[in-house]
């Protein structure tokens, strides 16, 4: 048994594609996908591919598939069939989400700024079509070093004309946990008419998730970065179902999630594997998850904690895997956050990456980086990363620091392509 | 063309069941299913990154881009893959820039992926939408072409939808013709194309269509579940990008991306290409030729009892063999129920979405009922045929499939 009573190894072992010398550190923007799933994927393809709902038998085995797939997804969020609708990415199912929203003049949108642009371009475009109040959501507390989505700043921008509260259940660079429970109390106690759109891509790979605990209205992420293949689910309640208008087809009666917003965007042959995910994080279990992210976390943190004077942590600082998950972002004083990703790759394997991810308005407008496209360096860790892999990290950037190296980038203009 | 050859392309071939419904989804090469696996065990990570396996992810997905871009004779800035036809176009009715008093030409032909959000789009925005129904032969083989266009165009027409082939009545539409007239005589109108039951059968040029909006769907065309749509340069201009406010908009993903394009779908098209290439369009549509008539001069064998909507020829240059009839007192799901209990066949019945086609233009009563429908792809034999038809005679004899074992299952059967 390795760390913390986890069986690293074995855990690798599930994952065919860490067999290689590229450390993959990377994960918040895509997890390695479980053998299990890939292998699922392939019996689906070469025996079972076919059109949904006809009535032959291989038809039938195929929409059997999809459907257990379909309920395993909805199931494991503890959300109803009927509740939860697939698609290709977390940013379609929010741009869905957005036209098929009822709204009425007036209306006022309560927007995250700690967002990535999946869960604020859509809302962003909407009010300006109709005529909407965006209000802005900037934690006031420690805003440039470690700001929290919390009811004392939310509590201020609504407003009994709220219609969305839009915010994430942790940041792709901060790795800081929200407490949504009590944000969707506050936000259904005030506001009769809001409702409360939450973005977990960046939380699902490291937790479970109750949506009935949480008190949401509208909850996505994606499946490739937990461990699965490219496929996202959205999760509307039953109440918040009314608040939509169906874009589907005029004959469908539009009772379920999936007939109203399913746009024929579930990717047969992906949607059938979750299950396969499921069924590996029952086995290993989310205490364990933890404790190992914990650790890792704790190697990589104890480092940036200890050069205060040239290492600038954004997101907690703190290793508590209650406080944050181990998507992890700095800077270094003097250096150039592409620059250092560049020194890290000439001298390891270890894959890692700067920028803004996307989330470009948390980077210069709430954490005050100047070059919001430089933007931070991160290191993105899930359970099958090592606690030795994460050390040889930090000699790495210690080295780095040391020389100087990192202070200009071989290419600029890279920081501008790098983007996806 | 060697069809035994071809089928050892697609391991599903090898099992009892034979695939007659191949316009909802076409079995998968192995090629194809091998690139994906292959990518997923090895270098699935997010792309842009500079680190070695995510510089390898980023030129797969690239170059996947690029070949489906090249395919249809389309600039890369000019294509963007997701996971849909109706998704994509969805997405194109959200970004269209339109005026008051704008009109849609909508084609009644269509499967609801071509027309429900030009239709609801039109609702929201209060355009008006004009129905297209052809004039001729309209419930026995409609066909889209100039001499009705002409009469529902004007200089307010903003778009004009419809399909390359109907997943229906299986005849082709001669799309370049169209494309013509519309841009001829309406200065803002742009032209959007549904490929998705064309596109299994035969190369694709568009410009040569003219056309300025067209999509269609890998997973019909011996790929995984991915689809892509074409924006013209010029028709560029006339959306409005739906993409992040930090990336320029310069191309077709970066304005309807939505990051929706699965990585590992993608990088594999290279390899549907190269298969295409390797068998040839013309070996493909001759052996489409033979079989389609197969079943159709059985189809037409019997004009009192079988309607065959669509074109009664097997001439392919007319058709492709996505071939659909009904049989005079009998329910076409009953058929079915016949043919599955007496069968390997998988065959299918309804409206396959062209709902309005079928109800209001062929006329058919019960929508849901709707029609047999029997889809061939080069892969099927003309043993294959033969056999359904051998079986459908039975059928026929004995007075069976006139009801379904359960009436229910017309409404939940629709996918």
């Amino acid at each position: 048994m390795g760390d913390a009573g986890f069986d690293v190894a074995a855990a690798r072992a599930a994952f065919p594609a860490l067999n290689q010398r590229q450390v993959f550190m990377d994960n918040a923007g895509g997890a390695q996908v479980l053998k299990s799933v890939v292998d699922s994927i392939t019996t689906y393809l070469t025996t079972t591919n076919v059109q949904l709902g006809a009535s032959y038998p291989v038809s039938q085995t195929s929409t059997s598939l999809f459907s257990a797939g379909h309920a395993a997804g909805a199931a494991y969020v503890n959300a109803k069939t009927e509740e939860v609708v697939f698609g290709p990415s977390t940013t379609q199912h929010f741009r869905n989400l957005s036209v098929a929203l009822k709204t009425e003049p007036g209306d006022e949108l309560v927007v995250s700024k700690l967002d990535h642009e999946a869960n604020i371009a859509s809302w962003v475009q909407l009010a300006e079509w109709k005529g909407l109040t965006i209000k802005w959501w900037i934690p006031t507390q420690n805003t440039k070093s470690n700001p929290k989505l919390v009811v004392e700043d939310l509590k201020n921008l609504l407003s009994d004309k709220t219609r969305l509260v839009s915010c994430t259940h942790t940041s792709n660079i901060l790795g800081t946990i929200t407490d949504i429970a009590p944000l969707a109390k506050l936000i259904h106690e005030t506001s009769p008419r809001a409702l409360f759109c939450v973005d977990a891509v960046a939380y699902a790979p490291h937790a479970p998730i109750d949506v009935k605990a949480l008190g949401i209205d509208f909850y996505s992420f994606s499946w490739y970065k937990v461990y699965g293949p490219h496929v996202a689910m959205l999760y509307v309640s039953e109440k918040a179902r009314k608040e939509l208008v169906s874009l589907g087809h005029y004959f469908k009666p539009g009772n379920t999630l999936e007939e109203m917003l399913g746009l024929a965007a579930g990717n047969y042959e992906l949607v059938q594997a979750v299950p396969e995910i499921i069924s590996y994080l029952q086995k290993v279990g989310w205490e364990a998850i933890s404790k190992q992210e914990e650790e890792t976390q704790e190697v990589l943190l104890s480092f940036l904690r200890s050069k205060p004077d040239l290492i600038k942590i954004y997101g907690e600082p703190s290793s508590d895997r209650n406080l944050r998950v181990p998507v992890i972002s700095f800077r270094v004083k003097g250096h150039s956050s592409l620059a250092v990703i560049d020194a890290v790759e000439e001298k390891s394997s270890y894959g890692c990456r700067s920028g803004h991810f996307y989330s470009k308005r948390l980077c210069e407008d709430v954490l005050g980086i100047q070059d919001g496209d430089d933007g931070v360096i991160r290191c993105s860790l899930l359970h099958y990363n090592t606690k030795e892999e994460v050390r040889g990290l930090v000699k790495v950037l210690e080295e780095i620091i040391e020389k100087g190296e990192g202070r200009v980038p071989e290419n600029e203009y890279r920081k501008l392509t790098a983007d996806w | 063309m060697d069809v035994n050859a071809v089928r050892e392309a697609f391991p599903a071939l090898k099992q009892k069941q034979v695939f007659m419904d191949n316009a909802g989804g076409a079995q998968v090469l192995k090629s194809v299913i091998d690139s994906m696996m292959l990518y997923l065990t090895t270098n699935n990570v997010q792309l842009g990154a500079s680190y070695p396996v995510a510089k390898i992810s980023t030129n797969l997905f690239n170059a996947g881009h690029a070949s489906g871009a090249h395919y249809i004779n389309a600039k890369p800035e000019e294509v963007v893959l997701g996971p849909s036809t109706t998704q994509m176009f969805r997405n194109l009715s959200v970004a269209l820039k339109t005026e008051p008093g704008d009109e849609f030409v909508l084609s009644k032909l269509d499967h609801e992926a071509n027309v429900a959000a030009w239709k609801q789009l039109a609702e929201w925005k209060g355009l008006t939408i004009k129905w297209w129904v052809p004039s001729q032969d309209t419930n026995s083989n409609p066909k889209l072409v100039s001499e009705d266009l002409k009469k529902l165009l004007s200089d307010k027409t903003r778009l004009v939808a419809c399909t390359h082939t109907s997943n229906i009545l299986g005849s082709i539409t001669d799309v370049a013709p169209l494309a013509e007239l519309i841009h001829s005589t309406s200065p803002r109108a742009l032209f959007c194309v549904d490929a998705v039951a064309y596109a299994p059968h035969a190369a694709i040029d568009v410009k040569q269509l003219g056309v300025d909006f067209y999509s269609f769907s890998w997973y019909k065309v011996y790929g995984p579940h991915v689809s892509m749509l074409y924006v013209s340069e010029k028709a560029q201009k006339e959306i409005v990008s739906l993409g992040h406010y930090f990336k320029p908009g310069n191309t077709l993903e970066e304005k309807l991306g939505l990051a929706a394009a699965n990585y590992e779908c993608v990088q594999a098209v290279p390899e549907i290409i190269s298969y295409l290439q390797k068998v040839g369009w013309d070996a493909i549509a001759r052996q489409e030729e033979e079989i389609q008539e197969v079943l159709l001069d059985f189809l037409r064998s019997k004009p009192d009892i079988i309607k065959i909507y669509g074109d009664p020829s097997s001439d392919r240059r007319l058709r492709v063999p996505v071939i659909s009839w009904r049989i005079k007192g009998r329910s076409s799901l009953a058929v079915i129920d016949a043919i599955e209990a007496k069968s390997n066949y998988g065959c299918r019945s309804g409206h396959f979405y062209s709902k309005r086609l079928c109800e209001e233009v062929l006329g058919i009563k019960d929508g849901d009922d709707g029609v047999i429908r029997c889809s061939l792809l080069h892969y099927n034999t003309k043993e294959e045929v033969q056999g359904l038809v051998d079986v459908l005679k039975d059928i026929i004899e004995k007075g069976e499939g006139r009801v379904p074992d359960d009436e229910y299952r017309k409404l939940t059967a629709d996918w």
